[in-house]
């Protein structure tokens, strides 16, 4: 069953607010008064408008090649790639728009595109296509197994803990929920950050929230956490 | 997508990611928030979530680039524009 059911009307909803193709959305005479602004605009002006506007995303670029590579050297690569791409294209960004999620994107296309191939790796992608995070729910509920003191349990998780959790995760999920939890992009700015369907990018939180969740749950009644209703111990 | 109204258990939790990234119009977020307080163990879940969303952020926000990176960006970038401008 292919994840992109669901809301395909959304899809359509591209605001200004949208990455990428800015011309799209704006009217005429918008574009009219970015390209002026841009030919007006000296190499020197340029260069300092992306040291004012680009740069202070540098840290929070960073911590997502960080989750993206699972390692400083790599990820510091990747952020300056990011960088080098996006000042050479910062002519054709147009300003208003969304600068961070086009950054995200500059960022998340190196990562697929040259990272993943220049390390050998095929990107991680979902293979499972059972959705069965809502059984699990329903489950949950009808044996009873809600266990009230999991919350607590979860939260008194060392970081590391999660870190890992969410370093085991597939790219496509750890990218999908990095960008949601961390950064607090929608739906739709994931959707083009990422260059996929709403729907699948529904479904890519859904899996990996619930994978989390669960290596979470099972490491906390491991470790004595949490211990599961009705156990023995 | 139906606005489910009452809700039922199902039809909350299945929608419990959307409401928890308040991707949901005001209708069905308000039939949601409804069902959960009338119904503890579908509010336990959507509480577990709401943890779990809240653990990734706290250890995921503390990441900080090194200064040589911004150093090196910084110099690369006026690199970049150096040879932009030898070209013909
Ligand atoms: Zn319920």
């Amino acid at each position: 069953m292919p994840p992109v059911e669901g809301l395909p009307a959304v899809r359509a909803n591209l605001g200004p607010a949208g990455v990428g193709v800015p011309s799209a959305v704006m009217d005429e005479a918008q574009v009219d008064d970015a390209v002026v602004a841009v030919i007006a605009e000296t190499d020197e002006e340029r260069a300092a408008r992306f040291e004012r506007d680009a740069l202070p995303y540098l840290d929070q670029l960073y911590g997502a090649a960080m989750r993206m590579t699972r390692n400083p050297a790599d990820a510091e690569d990747l952020v300056q790639e990011t960088f080098v791409k996006a000042f050479a294209a910062f002519e054709s960004f147009t300003e208003g728009t969304n600068l961070k999620a086009w950054l995200f994107r500059i960022l998340t296309n190196a990562f697929i595109n040259t990272y993943r191939k220049k390390k050998r790796q095929p990107l991680q992608t979902d293979t499972d296509d059972l959705d069965d995070w809502q059984m699990r729910y329903t489950q949950a509920y009808a044996t009873g197994q809600l266990r009230s003191a999991e919350a607590e349990a979860l939260d008194r998780l060392p970081n590391d803990i999660i870190n890992n959790a969410l370093s085991d995760l597939p790219d496509e999920r750890r990218m999908a929920v990095y960008l949601a939890d961390v950064e607090g992009f929608s739906y739709q700015e994931i959707a083009d950050i990422m260059e996929t369907p709403i729907g699948t990018v529904m479904s890519r939180l859904h899996r990996g929230r619930k994978q989390l969740r669960s290596s979470l749950e099972d490491y906390a009644i491991s470790e004595g956490y949490l211990v599961p209703d009705g156990g023995a111990s | 997508m139906s606005e489910c109204d009452p809700c039922t258990c199902g039809e909350a939790l299945s929608r419990v990611y959307d409401y928890l990234d308040q991707e949901l119009d005001a209708t069905s977020a308000v039939a949601i928030a409804g069902h959960l307080e009338a119904c503890p163990p579908c509010a336990e879940q959507y509480r577990l979530e709401q943890v779990v969303k809240t653990l990734i952020q706290r250890t995921c926000c503390e990441e900080r680039a090194p200064e040589e990176l911004r150093v090196r960006i910084v110099a690369r970038i006026s690199e970049v524009r150096i040879t932009y401008r030898r070209q013909p």
